[in-house]
């Protein structure tokens, strides 16, 4: 897999948070398991900085949206597992609110001819 | 919460063990995937770091960490440590003293309901060139108080009056005793907000005339007398001969408008008392309505004042002032706080210079440490905040030990508490103070912490290290020479204020009162109107006790007065002078004289010289021809060019209406009646006889004896022959006419006590700066000093030029100081007395002093350069 890691789309500032919270509302995880989840569910396309990775579980612990815990892993070794925090999950319907308002902006200037679409959020799907 | 470090180094771990687990499951051998796996997570130390820094507890260890080498740095030079603690503190604590007087005059709570709302009512009289606040007559406050009533939002929630001056014999309850009291209105306990203890307080019903006569006593009183006995209340006390029923007892905190007032009845003023005019006695306090301010409540009164120029049709045209009752309470202290906050406000300045200073000389020794950190990568913001706690901790130990200063000084600042405040209203560190002390620490740490930590940090590391770290940047040299500019400027503003001071305590002791002070006692006894009524029985009564007492071996003479010289500090009548235009009708006559009553013996047994006619005599009755004496500023001032003898003056609104005129039998000496720091005015003695037909408030009342010995010693002598002739008659007090004198001073000499003692704190200081500087230039030129020694320049002559180099900075400051001390003269104008604030004599003296002090904090380190040996300081360059 590391040769295809020049490939891959480096994150965009900012989303990390927004991942890391939608991962962990699949139930608890630990930290590599993060950085795996972002990368499989992205279908190997984003990759996952270590270097942040970690600074931004801490920054998120730290202001409350997830809490971690040490525990045992399914191969039987010890692991720090974050979860979902109430807080964490009104921060992330926030967050995932706007991401889609900035796409939708993005993608009417990109595409003006797709239509009169918003760019504020209505109802169903984007 | 605080994570360990260690705690997220085994997340690393077990983040890469689960990856390598993960990489062998997918088939890669055992070593390459843990390899592999440590790879793609990348530098974990960079990682741990930045977990680390941007973790919230990082500013807390960095703190800890600050302190610790704070406190090692600070340690390791004890001596320089010492005497940074010990300026600091002694510049926050005098701060702290004089903060924690102005907060108990000016902040603290008074006794009453939201005392912010409590204002005093005066007439202004400035128009006629009387006070702008005067005590209202009678009349002006009937009238404002219905004005006020009648308003449609009135400005103020109530009015109440208060007369101050009366005096109460206390009699059938053991020795008669005489208690000072004071009439007041209905409502006044009701406006101050002032509950009782026990009982109910004078209420609107019991002020009338003719109301069943009731007594509230002081909660001081009630102890002392009666043993705080609540069966006290419903029981019966003689006043004056009047039987008044006590309905209750307040807390002893009623002391306006003076100090130690016992017990309050109501005022009850008859319809001819409510209507008096011109004789303007009343304190009156309102109480502002809820959000009505004190600007609204001044335009209220000015329509008060209109109105009531209306009712009296060519009247008198007095304004009318609103005072807060604080500012009339700390009135007397005020200008001398400002003046106190001003000068600790500049020893502290002076301190913070000398500290600023002291770590200056400091940071150039360590500029090295900082240019070495520097260089390893440490931010200069870092560095700052490293510096800066040093500083505070600094600020933090002198402003501790400065608090202990404080608390060993209150003693001595508590003199300055105005008397009226309330009883047992002390000085105190509480926690205002303390606040207050905080905040200035942390104040002054930046003050003399931030230069000299930016001029140590600023240097580059390269340039710093190449030097050796022996020179030190430009910059330092000119804040330090600033710094010595600035101290001298501060302390000659100092110097000046505290010589204008000294001179004017001189001038002041030079005063002649135109008396004698020494072997004089005085004994108050006030005569009840109940047991003297008639003028005849209390003039019976003044010539027996005279008698009586000039025959006491000991005694030299005696006499009555009205009032002793200096104790009663108002009383001065208008008069009209016969053949000459009485003021426009309705307007207040605008000659005014002191006025005092005295019996014969008083001009020889005080020695007030006689300079012209007779003296009063016992020929001078109630039915002889009607006699005054004046002073010879009131000689001088209305018969410029002619003896006044004989001429006739009249007392009252016009000639016509008054009194029938009195003949000028004499001119005396002049004598400070009322203060000795103001100028000599017009005053007039009439005989105790015609005091005696007066009302009960011009009743000679002060028996003065002239002694041989000690004058206390004859207290007891006086009290025989006082009850040898009513035993009922109550002795208000013994003084001597020197304490009497000295209490005059007494405020001035805390005054200028505190005021000396700042100014040489700020001189030492200053001289300890300078020695400093000096210290640290001649350690800088050392090298240059040495080349030019080699090169054939006299010991003498290298001394001469660090002196030079100082000195520009001292006389610049001289200059400043000399200037910012003739801009701030109007501020010290009014304290001082026969000098004036530019004083040219003061002046030079306190420059001569302040060069004085500058050479001999110079020498001994300048003298330093002379032995500088030239092979030494070149070759360690």
């Amino acid at each position: 897999m590391s040769t295809h890691d020049a490939d891959r789309l480096p994150l965009m500032q900012g989303t990390l948070d927004l991942l890391i919270l939608r991962i962990l509302t699949l139930g608890p995880e630990h930290g590599q398991g993060i950085a795996r989840g972002i990368q499989t569910r992205s279908q190997e396309e984003l990759l996952v900085e270590h270097g942040s990775l970690y600074p931004a579980l801490q920054r998120l612990e730290a202001e409350g949206s997830i809490a971690a815990e040490w525990g045992t892993s399914d191969n039987n070794r010890r692991a720090r597992y974050y979860r979902l925090t109430p807080r964490g999950r009104k921060v992330l319907a926030l967050e995932i609110t706007r991401w889609r308002r900035l796409v939708a902006a993005i993608g009417n200037i990109l595409e003006p001819s797709a239509g009169p679409k918003t760019t504020r959020e209505t109802t169903g799907e984007a | 919460m605080k994570r360990d470090p260690s705690d997220f180094d085994a997340e690393v771990e077990s983040h890469i063990a689960l990856e390598t687990d993960r990489l062998i499951a997918e088939g890669v051998r055992p070593n390459e995937a843990a390899l592999r796996a440590r790879r793609t997570f990348g530098n974990v130390t960079r990682v741990r770091e930045t977990v680390y820094e941007s973790g919230s507890w990082v500013w807390r260890d960095q703190l800890a960490q600050d302190v610790r080498y704070g406190l090692r740095t600070l340690c390791a030079k004890p001596a320089l440590t010492a005497i940074a603690v010990l300026t600091l503190a002694l510049g926050v604590g005098a701060n702290t003293a004089v903060f924690s007087l102005f907060d108990t005059v000016l902040l603290a709570g008074l006794p009453f309901r939201e005392p912010a709302r409590l204002v005093a009512l005066y007439e202004d009289h400035t128009a006629l060139g009387g006070p702008a606040f005067v005590e209202p007559a009678p009349a002006s406050y009937v009238a404002w108080k219905r004005d006020n009533a009648q308003m449609t939002q009135p400005a103020f929630e109530g009015i109440a009056a208060l007369d101050g001056f009366s005096d109460y014999d206390l009699t059938g309850r053991g020795e008669p005793e005489q208690v000072r009291g004071a009439a007041v209105s209905g409502n006044l306990f009701g406006v101050l907000g002032l509950r009782p203890i026990v009982g109910r307080t004078i209420q609107p019903e019991d002020d009338r005339p003719g109301a069943e006569p009731v007594v509230v006593l002081g909660e001081g009183y009630w102890r002392r007398k009666f043993g705080a006995d609540p069966a006290l209340v419903g029981q019966a006390l003689t006043l004056n001969g009047i039987r008044r029923t006590v309905i209750g007892a307040v807390p002893g905190a009623l002391q306006i408008p003076r100090p130690d007032t016992e017990l309050w009845v109501p005022l009850a003023m008859t319809e001819e008392q409510a209507g008096q005019r011109f004789n303007f006695y009343l304190n009156v306090l309102a109480r502002l309505r809820p959000g009505v301010s004190e600007a609204q409540a001044r335009s209220a009164m000015k329509v008060f004042a209109a109105n009531l120029l209306r009712a009296f049709p060519g009247a008198v045209k007095m304004g009318t002032g609103v005072r807060p009752l604080r500012d009339v309470l700390a009135s007397s202290v005020r200008p001398t706080l400002n003046l106190l906050l001003a000068t600790v406000g500049i020893v502290l300045l002076i301190a913070c210079a000398n500290v600023g200073q002291l770590l200056l000389a400091r940071g150039a020794g360590r500029a090295r440490e900082m240019a070495l950190r520097g260089a390893l990568g440490a931010q200069r913001g870092r560095l700052l905040r490293q510096l800066l706690t040093e500083s505070l901790l600094l600020a933090v130990a002198g402003a501790i030990a400065g608090t202990g200063i404080a608390a060993a000084a209150l003693w001595f600042l508590a003199r300055l508490i105005p008397q009226n405040f309330p009883q047992g209203t002390t000085l105190a560190i509480n926690l205002p103070v303390l606040a207050y002390t905080a905040v200035l620490a942390l104040i002054t740490a930046v003050v003399f912490g931030a230069g000299p930590a930016l001029i140590s940090t600023r240097a580059a590391p390269a340039s710093v290290l190449k030097q050796g770290g022996r020179s030190v940047s430009a910059g330092g040299g000119r804040l330090r020479g600033s710094l010595i500019t600035g101290e001298v400027a501060l302390t000659i503003l100092l110097l000046a204020a505290a010589g204008l001071l000294l001179r004017s305590y001189f001038q002041l002791h030079k005063v002649e009162p135109g008396y004698r002070t020494g072997s004089i006692l005085i004994a108050d006894t006030v005569l009840s109107p109940a047991g003297y009524a008639t003028p005849e029985r209390r003039i019976a009564y003044y010539q027996d006790v005279l008698a009586r007492t000039a025959r006491l071996p000991g005694v030299i003479s005696a006499a009555y007065s009205s009032f002793a010289p200096l104790i009663m500090k108002r009383g001065r009548m208008g008069f009209l002078i016969e053949g000459r235009p009485d003021p426009a009708p309705g307007q207040h006559p605008t000659q005014m004289a002191v006025d005092r009553w005295v019996s014969p013996g008083y001009l020889p047994t005080m020695s007030i010289p006689l300079l012209e006619g007779r003296d009063f005599s016992e020929r001078d009755t109630a039915s002889s021809p009607h006699v005054v004496l004046i002073n010879q500023t009131m000689a001088r001032t209305f018969w410029p060019n002619e003896s006044p003898i004989g001429k006739r003056l009249a007392f009252g609104v016009s000639s016509s209406q008054s009194s029938p005129g009195y003949s000028i039998v004499g001119v005396m000496g002049d004598t400070r009646e009322i203060n000795l720091d103001r100028k000599p005015e017009s005053e007039l003695f009439l005989p105790l006889v015609s005091g005696a037909f007066g009302p009960p408030f011009l009743w000679p009342r002060q028996l003065i004896l002239r002694t041989m010995g000690d004058p206390l010693g004859q207290t007891e002598s006086v009290r025989r022959v006082i009850r040898s002739v009513d035993a009922n008659q109550p002795i208000a007090g013994f003084q001597t006419m020197e304490d009497v004198v000295g209490q005059e001073f007494t405020r001035r000499d805390t005054q200028l006590i505190l005021i000396c003692a700042f100014a040489a704190l700020a001189l030492l200081l200053a001289s300890v700066g300078l020695y400093g500087l000096i210290s640290c230039t001649v350690a800088q030129m050392s090298s240059e000093i040495g080349v030019r020694m080699a090169l054939g320049a006299q010991p003498g002559q290298a001394v001469g030029m660090v002196m030079r180099r100082t000195f520009v900075w001292v006389g610049l400051g001289l200059l400043v100081g000399l200037v910012a001390a003739g801009l701030l003269a109007r501020f010290v104008e009014s304290f001082l007395f026969g000098v004036r604030a530019t004083d040219p004599v003061t002046l030079a003296g306190v420059v001569a002093l302040m060069l004085c002090v500058a050479l001999a904090a110079s020498w001994l380190p300048a003298s330093r350069a002379a032995a500088v040996d030239p092979i030494r300081s070149l070759r360690t360059d």
